[in-house]
């Protein structure tokens, strides 16, 4: 027969290893290089990549220091209305009483039965004959003074009674907290959903430049799949040019942001110094890496997308 | 090896590539296909590495129904199937060593052996000496030896070609022949298109006649 000379099986085993890990080198050197050698277009990717993933990213940083903002504020004034759920038996509520006393960031608390709360509020409203035998819709109330020197340690003791099951809900300082709060979630929340639009956006852009490449190689596909290739050989180039594209394209979206939170924050800094505290700011490092990270899997998954489905329909392996 | 059984392939146009089309080739046998331009010989030959699916009857290759296989099975298939096809030249731009190193590398082979393999195969064809040499820069006739030296460097079972010889004088012609001869004398399994009578009539193999995508007759080697 034709097949002679067969090294034994451990060597073929090692020196397929050898050539799996060789061609992944192959394949990582040859996307760097294209950086160099086909710089308009992949760099034009790289700096689209880079915009669309800086917005959310911006908006996401922000809503999450207006957050802290919001306890700095909150602990300034120290107060914590909390609402336990209604119909809580008078038992369970002097239970919570006690449990509160294990905090010790709490000066002093008060509770405000549903009854003393329908006397204050026939009080506010002027009617002197209000039915206090009737089903009483209003919760209790327990007014917390909490010792008003760290903002972190505060939102800690909030987050800590929120998850008691008792707790219905919690109220803290003015109104304009309250504001504060609704608006960081809402930029929370767009910045998520803008977040998957502009993911979607960077797969269509990574997915657009390697559909080019695809085509240009549309021949040397057609006979790598009839001498044998398998689907993920001839994907693989694809994936690393999918990958390190989206990597640096997220690097400079996480190089923008920051240069803009510095402008921005400097001035909020030397406010909320003056209250004990620093903004969490997300330190330069890790929202670089977490932005590349983003970029690099989403450049991957892009080109996994375009790749299999050309290779179905052009190539048909 | 290679079994057709009631083999069609109709196009989308609503022409039949091949009608009915039943033969067996055993393991180790050489044989031409033959007939007129249109005839679908490269129709027939396209199904075997499963490049293209017959639209009613069974391809067994290797005893594998193709049908059957799926998709993910094919580089495995094709691998043991060195084709020199009119459609899938060279990448022009790269040596000659490369091209034919291509199917070794998707294999994934220890680069020594890669090697060791690729200049027997180019000794073979009498290119060793242009190995290093850029595709684009080799005569028509050297670019398909370049192509044989490529189908062989896997040691496939089976050995494809359509038109092998299209751009070679007689005398080359004639030797790429013997070189597939020669393959078949070491158990390799052969099927060559071609309608270069004077050629075939040379060698005493059998031959499948193709007319209009149907078997007009299969001639046993005289
Ligand atoms: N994709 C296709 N769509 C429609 N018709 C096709 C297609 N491919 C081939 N044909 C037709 O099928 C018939 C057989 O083609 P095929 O290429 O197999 O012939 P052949 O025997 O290889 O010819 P030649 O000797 O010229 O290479 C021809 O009439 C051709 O026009
Ligand atoms: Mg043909």
């Amino acid at each position: 027969m034709a097949q002679s000379t067969a090294p034994n099986k451990s060597t073929r085993r090692q020196s397929a290893l050898g050539a799996w890990q060789s061609h992944h080198q192959h394949c990582l050197r040859s996307s760097l290089w294209r950086l160099v050698r086909r710089p308009l277009g992949t760099w034009a990717t790289i700096f689209a990549i880079a915009v669309v993933l800086a917005l959310p990213g911006f908006l996401m940083t922000l809503a999450s220091q207006m957050k802290d903002l919001g306890g700095v504020f909150a602990a300034e004034q120290g107060q914590m209305n909390i609402y336990l759920k209604p119909g809580t038996p008078p038992d369970s509520v002097h239970t919570f009483t006690q449990w509160l006393k294990q905090f010790p960031l709490i000066e002093h608390s008060q509770l405000i039965t549903p009854e003393q709360g329908l006397k204050q509020l026939a009080e506010r409203l002027n009617i002197s004959t209000l039915d206090t035998r009737a089903n009483n819709p209003l919760p209790p109330v327990i007014v917390v003074q909490a010792r008003a020197n760290n903002a972190q340690a505060y939102l800690e003791l909030q987050n800590q009674i929120q998850q008691n099951p008792q707790v219905e809900s919690i109220a803290t300082g003015g109104q304009w907290i309250e504001r504060l709060r609704k608006i960081s979630s809402f930029f929370n929340e767009l910045s998520s959903w803008l977040l998957a639009l502009f993911g979607l956006t960077v797969l269509f852009v990574v997915g657009n430049t390697l559909r080019l490449e695809l085509e240009a190689r549309r021949q040397e596909l057609l006979l790598m799949a009839l001498i044998g290739a398998t689907r993920r050989y001839m994907l693989r180039p694809l994936l690393y040019d999918g990958a390190v594209m989206g990597l640096f394209g997220g690097f400079i979206a996480g190089g923008l942001i920051n240069v803009l939170l510095t402008m921005l924050t400097a001035p909020i800094n030397a406010i909320a110094h003056e209250y004990g505290t620093t903004l969490s700011l997300m330190t330069p490092a890790s929202l670089v890496l977490i932005l590349g990270a983003t970029g690099l899997g989403l450049g991957w998954l892009s080109a996994q997308l375009i790749g299999q489905n050309f290779l179905r329909r052009s190539v048909q392996v | 090896m290679i079994k057709f059984e009631g083999v069609s392939r109709r196009f989308t146009n609503g022409h039949f590539g091949l009608q009915n089309v039943s033969f067996h080739i055993p393991e180790g046998r050489m044989v031409f296909l033959t007939g007129h331009s249109g005839s679908g010989k490269s129709t027939l030959l396209r199904l075997i590495p499963a490049l293209d699916q017959p639209t009613s009857g069974t391809v067994r290759v290797g005893g594998h129904d193709l049908k059957r296989m799926r998709p993910h099975q094919y580089p495995k298939l094709r691998r043991q199937i060195g084709v020199v096809f009119q459609d899938h030249h060279l990448l022009l731009d790269q040596t000659v060593f490369n091209n034919v190193a291509l199917p070794l590398q998707v294999t994934g082979y220890d680069p020594a052996l890669i090697r060791r393999r690729v200049e027997a195969a180019l000794d073979k064809v009498g290119l060793l000496h242009r190995q290093r040499a850029r595709s684009i820069e080799l005569s028509g006739g050297e670019q398909q030896r370049v192509n044989i030296a490529r189908a062989l460097v896997n040691r496939p079972k089976i050995l494809l070609a359509d038109e092998p010889t299209g751009n070679l004088d007689p005398e080359l012609s004639r030797e790429v022949f013997n070189q597939f001869a020669d393959f078949h004398a070491i158990g390799v399994t052969v099927l060559i298109a071609s309608h270069d009578l004077h050629l075939l009539k040379t060698f005493a193999v059998p031959r499948i006649v193709l007319h209009e995508g149907q078997i007009a007759r299969i001639e046993e080697a005289y």
